[in-house]
């Protein structure tokens, strides 16, 4: 079939520049992420809390893979509950102090749902880690669209199949292959903010994303009190007024206005979410959930889930229209229903935190940072005395 | 099958085998029949139409040719009709209501029409005028009519079936490409088509997306110089964009041993309008002459004439791409520029100032900036509805804060 006049010098000559193109791509590869030199860069994802969510999945696909297994970490996933709730510096601090040689290991995503949490979870098998802590919330378990989002952009390819994330068609199927096996694509997104980081830095071009408010001025006259439990970014001086005037009623309703002035969507979002829209019945991030313990018992690995803390606020009558407790304590029974069928531990945390260390809902501010942490040290510390005790951490109990 | 995913890049392997493997006489209806599945994947059941039209037009082409008896101009008529009415049908139906609507509500008559929600057949606008084109040249006597096989390669290209470039027929030419071997300079000369194609894509045009996006979607946050810089990220990401999948289509062709047209060559860096309009999109451009301008006169009836034959051929061309006013005033916008340019060249021409073939650096940067500024307005027009785009054109001139 070839033409004689280019016989196998054409072809040889094919090859070898096609090879040449194989051989960039490989040294890429490489350098990218066997030298690391993609994670040498910090990319800047702009301003929201999509940025963040990018930032924290960097900084953890940054773990996954360069980081060396050894020493086994403790890890703790979640959405924003455990981004807000639990301290990584502080727990492995306090577990320093007991004498504990544990390495801690946050790894939150913002806005995860429960099969976002599944993927990083099975991701984080990389590290080889001896404990995976669930930090939960009932809202995980919401039915979002949860298609396309960064955790699954990123995380979700051909080693695992999801039943609440079905691949339909040849696209999605071989997407997931190429993701698996190719870093260079999984992980375009982050290389394409590095390089439009590094030539904007290069450049100083102006910024064209929109701009938020100069957050650098925010804290002004912000009374030390405020700073100290929310953070100057967190709260506003209207706000810590309205917040200061639940604190002397103690009335349920002052703490709704406090919410209400920070956002008009939350109070809905919350009134939105019943034992009906969200409840353990034919939910699909159930099912991932239970995969996730399915596959840590498999490995071996120790499970908490710890079920994280909830304002008693939300329990008083006059806030009973945004918060079900009848959610609340289903998938309490779920969660330690699962545990004892999976060999895992239960930890019912919702009671942990009076309502002052809270920034809404489930939310908390650094007072209930500090407290959860110190509780989190605990259970790893309690955990990590029983592996080293029993000699169980490699077998469930 | 869009081009950059990895669908493509499998069926496109498997064809290339199975075509390379097959007998010489089976290519062409190898290629006919993957150009099917190819078209089925997005959209089955319109698969049927564009194969009934294809039944058609190739009857009808038997009709129109030169010999064919006395009602040829007849059938010539109602086959252009049939397809400019189909592509009318199903992509302007919409608009043309409204329209009515609209004069009709201006005149204070009330009315309402509830058009039917179509979906138009993917790629209508190509491969009508590829249809429209093969008539006319058939019915001009350029080419006797194909036969089935070759013409149905002809519509049934995959490569070029989406998005262009839009083909000659006697450019395509299945008959002679369907004899040649395959050629590895050819198979290193299109995969290195496609691959520069996917970088074009993927590092520049979807790189540059998201910071231009916000931009039109909120112009009041942002300054002119940010409207100014999303406007030239526009400019690079449709350039990037559309020239990547030529890239990939005439790299795909090009596996197979066809050759296809160029679409684009350099035309940011053209020092006149009419130059851009040569080197931007060239098969829609050469298409919009041969078959609009110069039938509608061209310049041969006279500079007034040329005037308004440029405005209603660029007019159209505007809605081609798009239904709606804005893409009509986009098109206008660019005719009125073509005419300013071609007022200049008389103006010139009468009052005796030298043409000079090579002009000065700094002049031909100055027309090469100022061409490309002139197409950044244009672009607002493509984008935005003709409120929003006069706005952001009033502040980016800024004529209003």
């Amino acid at each position: 079939m070839l033409h004689a006049k280019h016989g196998s010098d054409a072809l040889r000559s094919l090859c070898w520049r096609w090879g040449k193109v194989l051989l960039c791509f490989v040294c890429l590869d490489v350098l990218l992420f066997r030298v690391g030199l993609l994670w040498k860069v910090k990319p800047n994802f702009g301003v929201g809390t999509l940025a963040v969510d990018w930032l924290l999945l960097h900084q953890m696909a940054e773990r996954f893979e360069t980081r060396s297994p050894t020493p086994p970490p403790a890890v703790i996933v979640g959405s924003s509950v455990v981004f807000r709730g639990v301290d990584e510096f502080g727990v492995s601090t306090a577990l320093a102090q007991q004498s504990v040689p544990v390495q801690f290991l946050s790894l939150p995503a913002l806005g995860a749902d429960c099969t976002d949490t599944t993927l990083i979870v099975w991701n984080a098998m990389r590290l080889r880690p001896w404990l995976v802590a669930y930090g939960a919330a009932s809202r995980d378990f919401c039915p979002l669209p949860i298609e396309n989002d960064p955790v699954v952009r990123i995380f979700y390819d051909s080693s695992l199949e999801l039943a609440a994330l079905p691949r339909v068609g040849a696209e999605a199927r071989l997407d997931a292959t190429v993701k698996r096996y190719w870093k260079l694509y999984r992980y375009r997104f982050f290389v394409r903010s590095a390089l439009t980081t590094l030539l904007s830095r290069a450049a100083s071009t102006v910024a064209l994303a929109g701009e938020t408010g100069d957050v650098a001025g925010e804290g002004g006259g912000l009374p030390p009190d405020a700073q100290r439990r929310f953070g100057a970014l967190n709260i506003t001086v209207e706000s810590y007024r309205l917040w200061q005037r639940w604190y002397q009623s103690r009335r349920a309703s002052d703490y709704l206005s406090w919410i209400e002035s920070r956002s008009s969507d939350l109070l809905r979002w919350y009134a939105a979410q019943t034992l009906a829209t969200c409840g353990p019945n034919a939910n699909r991030h159930v099912r991932s959930f239970e995969r996730m313990l399915g596959f840590l018992q498999r490995a071996h690995v120790r499970a908490v889930v710890a079920y994280f803390p909830e304002n008693p606020v939300f329990r008083q009558p006059e806030a009973r229209k945004y918060f079900d407790p009848a959610l609340s304590d289903a998938y309490a029974d779920l969660f330690a229903r699962q545990a004892v069928a999976h060999g895992a531990r239960f930890v019912d945390l919702r009671n942990l935190l009076p309502p002052e260390d809270f920034y809404d809902l489930v939310h908390v501010n650094f007072e209930g940072r500090r407290k959860i942490s110190t509780r989190m040290a605990e259970i790893v510390e309690e955990e990590w005395r029983a592996r080293e005790l029993h000699g169980v951490g490699r077998g469930g109990r | 099958m869009i081009f950059n995913t990895w669908v493509y890049g499998a069926f496109l392997a498997v064809v290339f085998c199975l075509y390379w493997l097959a007998p010489a006489r089976w290519r062409p209806l190898l290629l006919i029949g993957f150009g099917f599945y190819f078209y089925w994947y997005y959209y089955p059941i319109h698969t049927l139409f564009i194969a009934a039209m294809t039944v058609i037009v190739f009857g009808l082409s038997w009709l129109v040719r030169p010999g064919a008896g006395r009602q040829r101009r007849l059938w010539f008529g109602l086959a252009t009709t049939l397809c400019l009415g189909t592509l009318a049908y199903f992509k302007y139906q919409g608009f043309f209501l409204d329209s009515v609507a609209w004069v009709m509500g201006a005149a204070g008559l009330k009315t309402h029409f509830d058009p039917p929600q179509l979906r138009a057949p993917l790629a209508i606008s190509f491969f009508t005028f590829e249809y429209v084109h093969y008539l006319i040249e058939v019915y001009r006597g350029t080419f006797p009519p194909a036969g089935a096989r070759d013409f149905g390669l002809f519509i049934m290209f995959f490569p070029t079936l989406i998005c262009g470039p839009i083909k000659r027929f006697q450019q395509f030419n299945p008959q002679e490409y369907s004899q040649r071997g395959l050629d590895p300079q050819n198979v290193n000369y299109g995969l290195e088509r496609i691959l520069f194609g996917l970088a074009k894509k993927t590092l520049i045009a979807d790189t540059v997306a998201p910071y231009c996006a916000p931009v039109f979607a909120h112009p009041e946050l942002y300054t002119w110089a940010q409207l100014w810089l999303g406007v030239y990220g526009y400019a690079m990401q449709i350039y990037f964009d559309f020239s990547a999948y030529s890239d990939i289509a005439i790299g795909s062709a090009r596996l197979f041993g066809y050759t296809v047209q160029e679409n684009f060559n350099y035309p940011y860096l053209q020092p006149n309008i009419a130059r851009f309009w040569r080197n931007w999109h060239i098969s829609l451009t050469s298409w919009i002459t041969d078959y609009l301008y110069i039938p509608l006169g061209g310049n041969r009836r006279g500079e007034g004439r040329a005037y308004v034959n440029r405005l209603i051929s660029m007019t159209l061309c505007g809605l081609w791409h798009g239904a709606a006013f804005h893409f009509m005033v986009w098109g206008m916008f660019h005719g009125v520029g073509l005419n300013i340019y071609r007022a200049y060249q008389v103006a010139r021409a009468r009052w005796g100032w030298p043409r000079t073939t090579d002009p000065h650096v700094a002049v031909r940067v100055l027309s090469v900036v100022g061409t490309f500024h002139f197409v950044c307005i244009g672009w607002v027009l493509f984008v935005c509805d003709l409120d929003k785009a006069w706005a952001i054109i009033l502040r980016m001139l800024l004529v209003r804060p």
